[in-house]
């Protein structure tokens, strides 16, 4: 899995790390919740320099200051 | 390790098991998860529940560090029909089930409508997913095999 470091320093240090494709410095994540009850929902991990990104299925939302609206643009 | 495994199916296997009498839970910091993390426990459950697995490529990332995140699941959208399960999974098996019923749900998704059209409407396929794990969790756990 290309992105499992950057998942790892996510969960260390909520820093999403160089990119995996491109090596650039420009990444970013993010959550979004589909069901607010039980605040599941999904995620990406993503190069705002190549769009690669990876996608995060299935995850209860609790970090509040990465719910954003995820880019559509992205390459998974 | 017999010939026709490769390492990943031997470690994840009955053979290495009884070889070694492997504990049967899990132990260090993945001790408070209920479900063993390994294949063999994820195939059984999906048996109990009637889950069909065939064409699906299961791999559990064993990352410590990946407890604090609470991602149960991720569906590979360049190689079709691998689900990778992370740590937060196995907490308990209404967890593992609907994480195996979501996940397959994207396999389909994905097979059904073509990785570029799932790409750009991630949230239909997410509401799908989700609709679909709880729908069919609460019908298989009726049925399940105990």
């Amino acid at each position: 899995m290309k992105w499992l470091k950057n998942l790892e320093n996510i969960a260390k240090n909520h820093k999403s790390g160089l990119c995996p494709i491109c090596g650039s410095k420009e990444t970013d994540f993010g959550y979004s919740i589909i069901d607010p009850k039980s605040r599941m929902g999904y995620g990406a991990v993503w190069c705002n320099s190549c769009r690669h990104a990876f996608h995060i299925s299935r995850v209860e939302v609790k970090d509040e200051k990465h719910i954003k609206e995820i880019p559509h643009n992205l390459i998974y | 390790m017999p010939e026709n495994m490769t390492y990943e199916e031997w470690f994840d296997s009955d053979v290495l098991a009884r070889s070694i009498s492997r504990k049967e839970a899990n132990t260090g910091a993945f001790s408070n998860l209920k479900i063993p993390m390994q294949k063999r426990y994820v195939r059984r459950i999906a048996e109990q529940y009637n889950i069909d697995l065939s064409g699906i490529t299961i791999k559990i990332q064993r990352s410590e560090s990946m407890l604090s995140l609470t991602m149960t699941g991720s569906t590979d959208y360049n190689n079709i029909g691998r689900i990778d399960l992370f740590p937060n999974a196995f907490i308990d098996e209404e967890q593992l089930v609907k994480t195996l019923l979501h996940e397959k749900r994207h396999v389909w998704q994905l097979k059904t409508y073509g990785k570029k059209y799932v790409e750009e409407n991630l949230n239909r396929m997410e509401e799908g997913a989700y609709s679909f794990e709880d729908e069919q969790y609460n019908l298989l756990k009726k049925r399940a095999k105990k």
